[in-house]
């Protein structure tokens, strides 16, 4: 039943580790990444690999899974695993890393399992089984078509465990598999990790800034010495109890008062402000209708689990989004001259110095080249003298230890310097009110403890501060005020059955902070509808031959004949209430009235040509069309497995491509806080159109490297699970069969075509083009 | 079927793992002119080394974000289409965006078809999200992706510069144009529709061509193409 003979032979289920003055480099750099770490692990073993941030933990694990080719930089020493380089062991080790989003390749939780053994080349009958098996030691409770989409931060990466697993591996590695997770996601791995510890005896090797949970698990810490500049806090108040389950308090969110004073001045409240946004499922709401006052040198923190709308409350509160239900109002302090205008109409220069926002990710806040313009583009864009903005910009530097980078570009900054920088941008313009999301989002304790001081000091100048955060140690350190949000309660049931297919529209309309709620009605109606279960390589041939058929000739006939047995087609698609259709359909509408139109004005002859612009109207249609009844209807997984099966399409590219759209949705929402972050950092084009169009180009640019970052990670992630090296062996899981319905369906259209062309060429009316 | 088994893929030279420092592998500043080592294809048919998964994955995003960027330019040109009523050949000086990807992608992964890949992808995601032009628009990406190949081709693909930017952004406009003209422009008059592939070309020249160039430098800058050559040869 085991795979590998290597396994069978060392007749455990455990592999020995022994790092012998290892070193990396990465291509490009000149420092080292990691130099001379050398220790053993023993077979069975449960180590917690620690060290600060910058130590080579990461870049450690990447060795020991044998992701560090040549092309990734220079290597010094050896690892082994079980006596073999790790280059040559990598079926024997499974990674996990940290963004569960940037690790997932496929949409359905099966296939997603199944990934690793395909690339192994598993024969495709041995794959279920194992994979189920996989799913039940980490006690994934959905189906195996469950939508990826559709699972919580927690689950994704109980999936991404499962992934891992699969393969039975000797050696475990879990490279901070918390950290960016919730509370109650971070309870699911450690409750899967010890699950799969308590039946296997595999080697683990893990690493996370937040340690003391797993304690219990692991039996010695290793300790990666580098920088001997430490000095954060050690050991804090550990999160004793936990944190609790806050599905309990669903609906109104409840708050807290820890040493709460009301002398100081209240600068922001919200009254009642709820949000939904506009095209998604009002219900449940982004967020239920909160109320929350801020006031001068108070901190409040906003906490809840994920999908409670607190990102979104910290838009409203930002001055970014308007409300759908409440208000917002500031105060006259706050406010000054702009009188009782809400915030979100606030100009973005007035708002710069007023409230300040600071983003999860920092890189969606960047808009400059350097370190030091990033600083001093707020006080600038608030109207500050140039001298004034750029002292401003050196003294924050100074205090955040950043001098030294003022010539870098912000991207290449590390995660922790970069968080520091993106906090340092907001408190440049010394706003009243300043607003963080998951301020300690990946930092470890150096960087942790500096933040906290930062925020300390803005408090003590007087600032309110509101900061969204699932650290529960920062809401201790710091909060006089907790609000603490509920998950918005549902009062329709949704159905959670949905199937692969995907449906980009809708995540354009859903915020970042509850894919959790995603849901994808169309794809749930995809692997059921009739035209769904036609095969993938015959809808793409029926599609060539409408295309050309249509392409082929300037007459009202053909194309209004097409559209007609198109629009038939339209409830095999699940298409079937008129909304759903137009929804979908629009788009091409538009198009295609713009074809008419410009035909029907300029067209060569002079006059206006009605039938000749209706008939290249209808062209459009008839050729958009069935790419909306594909995409409505057909599963991209399906049409990979077909295309790789039945036409030899190369598996890297076909599931490679596939891997690149999951992503799709992700950049959708990333783009609408890119664009947000740049109103919070004092740029808005106003009415002007140039500026506008610069501003997009400028956010397009980071939506791309934020893109290709998370590409990279894929990558790796994909590498470590065998794709490299997959070529010549991979299986597919699912299939893809070619029936007599997939023959007949093409046979026909193809008939339909060659009617439609005979009809127009008998009746006089075909008319190629260019042949007037 | 035996997996563990299987040989390691022809790159891993053998003896990686040990105590020397394999800079030999590093193809240094002009990795397509260097001739990738021995070991890059037994076929010999060209001189690249094989496609690594970050290729493929970073080609793929590039025209994933594109296809998100060309979705909402599709309705922008749609929208914009009444201010050019009086010339509607003028609108092509939009056009480049559609053509960026074509020649941005083959600039930062420096392989053959990283083009054709990236732009066809960036119009198949167009597609999902919902375009005016439909499936029409996939055929597009293929034979634009095509077309600004062989601005990459004639230099065998050993050059990634200006020049073959500009040819890559050129070739692919006359490809869009024409495709255009016989697809949604063909009542127009002679003169008009020549403009109009002069205007796309130009265009395609200067956002294309000139775009992906000055993209690929910019994003080199931000340290996110430490993996490619293309991001290390300059700052």
């Amino acid at each position: 039943m085991r795979h590998s003979p290597e396994k069978v032979r060392s007749g455990s289920d455990s592999a020995e580790v022994e790092v012998l003055g290892y070193g990396f480099r990465y291509v490009g750099r000149t420092e080292w990444s990691l130099r001379d770490a050398d220790f053993r692990i023993e077979p069975g073993e449960r180590i917690l690999l620690t060290g600060p941030s910058g130590s080579g933990k990461s870049t450690l694990l990447a060795a020991m899974a044998g992701l560090l080719g040549p092309d990734a930089g220079d290597a010094q020493g050896t690892v082994r695993v079980d006596g073999r380089p790790a280059r040559e062991t990598r079926d024997q080790v499974g990674i996990v890393f940290q963004d569960p989003d940037s690790q997932l390749v496929l949409s359905r939780a099966g296939d997603e399992v199944a990934f690793g053994l395909e690339n192994r080349g598993v024969p495709a009958d041995q794959i279920w089984p194992r994979v189920r098996a996989a799913l039940d030691a980490v006690g994934f409770g959905y189906p195996l078509d469950r939508s990826t989409q559709a699972l919580s931060g927690g689950e994704k990466q109980r999936l991404v465990l499962a992934g891992a697993l699969v393969t039975e591996p000797g050696l475990l590695l879990l490279d901070e598999p918390t950290s960016q997770l919730d509370p109650d996601g971070a309870d699911l791995i450690r409750a899967a990790v010890a699950r799969i510890l308590a039946t296997r005896n595999t080697t683990l090797i893990l690493v996370d800034h937040d340690a003391d949970p797993w304690l219990p698990l692991i039996d010695r810490v290793i300790e990666l010495p580098l920088f001997p500049t430490q000095g954060g806090p050690e050991s804090s108040p550990a999160n004793e109890g936990g944190p609790e389950s806050n599905d309990s308090n669903q609906g109104r969110p409840e708050s807290v008062k820890i040493g709460w004073n009301r002398a100081s001045a209240r600068l922001l409240s919200a009254e009642g402000v709820g949000f939904s946004y506009p095209g998604a499922a009002a219900d449940p709401p982004a967020l239920a209708p909160t109320d929350i006052e801020l006031y001068a040198g108070q901190v409040t923190a906003i906490t809840g689990p994920n999908g409670s709308g607190k990102s979104t409350l910290g838009l409203l509160l930002g001055g970014l989004q308007e409300p759908t239900v409440g208000r917002i109002l500031a105060s006259p302090e706050l406010a000054g001259a702009l009188g009782d205008r809400p915030p979100h109409r606030w100009r973005a220069r007035d708002l710069v110095h007023r409230i300040g926002t600071v983003f999860q990710n920092p890189e969606h806040q960047f808009l400059t080249g350097r370190v030091r313009d990033e600083l001093s583009l707020g006080p600038l864009r608030a109207g500050a003298t140039n001298p004034s903005a750029h002292d401003r910009a050196e003294a924050l530097m100074v205090r955040l230890g950043l001098t030294s980078y003022a010539e870098a570009n912000p991207f290449t900054l590390s995660g922790g310097q970069q968080r520091r920088l993106s906090v340092a941008t907001a408190l440049a313009t010394r706003p009243d009110v300043l607003i963080l999301d998951e301020p300690t989002f990946g930092q470890d304790p150096v960087t942790w403890a500096e933040l906290v001081a930062l925020l300390t000091e803005a408090r003590d100048a007087g600032t309110a501060i509101c900061m969204i955060s699932h650290d529960r140690r920062l809401v201790d350190a710091l909060a006089d005020q907790e609000i603490r949000l509920g998950r918005p309660a549902r009062t329709t049931s949704v159905d959670h059955r949905n199937t692969g297919g995907f449906s980009p529209a809708g995540p354009l309309n859903t915020p970042a902070n509850s894919d959790d709620q995603l849901q994808q009605t169309s794809a749930a109606a995809a692997a059921r509808v009739w035209l769904g279960r036609i095969n993938p390589v015959a809808q793409i041939l029926a599609i060539l031959l409408i295309t050309f058929t249509a392409l082929a000739t300037v007459d009202l006939l053909t194309p209004a004949v097409l559209v007609a047995a198109e629009i038939t087609l339209l409830p095999a698609a699940g298409l079937i209430r008129p909304r759903a259709v137009f929804a979908k359909t629009w788009p091409l509408l538009l198009g295609a009235a713009g074809i008419g139109w410009a035909n029907l004005l300029f067209s060569a002859g002079g006059g206006w040509n009605w039938v000749e612009s209706a008939a290249l109207a209808l062209r459009v249609i008839a050729v958009a069309l069935p790419g909306v009844l594909f995409i409505a209807s057909t599963d991209p997984v399906r049409v990979a497995d077909a295309l790789t099966i039945h036409w030899r399409v190369s598996t890297r590219w076909a599931f490679g491509a596939l891997a690149a759209i999951r992503l799709a949705p992700l950049l959708a929402t990333e783009w609408r806080a890119i664009r947000l972050a740049r109103r919070a950092r004092g740029v808005d084009p106003g009415r002007n159109p140039l500026a506008a169009g610069r501003l997009a180009a400028g956010a397009a640019f980071t939506l791309l490297v934020v893109a290709i970052r998370r590409g990279a990670r894929l990558a790796l992630a994909m590498d470590a699970r065998g794709f490299d090296s997959t070529a010549s062996i991979r299986t597919n899981a699912r299939g893809s069969v070619l029936r007599r319905r997939d023959y007949a369906f093409v046979a026909t259209v193809a008939l339909l075509c060659a009617a439609v062309t005979t009809l127009a060429v008998t009746t006089g009316l075909w008319h190629p083009v260019f042949t007037s | 079927m035996s997996t563990s088994s299987t040989p390691s893929t022809s790159s891993t030279p053998p003896g990686f793992e040990g105590s020397t420092v394999p800079a030999a592998n590093h193809p240094g500043d002009t990795p397509a002119g260097s001739h990738a080592p021995a070991e890059a294809i037994p076929e010999a048919a060209t001189p690249q080394r094989p496609w690594r998964t970050v290729d493929i994955i970073i080609a793929a995003v590039i025209g994933v974000a594109f296809g998100v960027v060309f979705w909402a330019w599709n309705l922008l040109w749609t929208a914009a289409g009444p201010a050019f009523a009086a010339f509607p050949p003028a609108q092509a000086f939009m056009y480049g965006v559609w053509l960026l990807p074509a020649v941005l992608a083959p600039m930062i992964v420096r392989k053959p078809g990283a083009g054709i890949f990236a732009e066809t992808l960036a119009a198949v995601v167009s597609t999902l999200f919902g375009s005016p032009f439909g499936v029409a628009v996939i055929l597009y990406g293929l034979a634009q992706g095509a077309a600004a190949e062989f601005g990459f081709a004639i230099f065998r693909y050993r050059r990634f510069t200006w020049s073959s930017a500009l040819l890559a952004g050129l070739f692919a406009g006359a490809m869009a144009a024409l495709l255009d003209l016989v697809l949604y422009y063909p009542t127009w008059a002679g003169a008009w529709q020549l403009s109009y592939v002069g205007l796309v070309s130009l265009s395609t020249l200067v956002i294309a061509g000139v775009g992906a160039v000055v993209l690929s430098k910019a994003l080199a800058a931000t340290g996110v193409l430490s993996q490619f050559a293309s991001g290390r040869t300059r700052g």
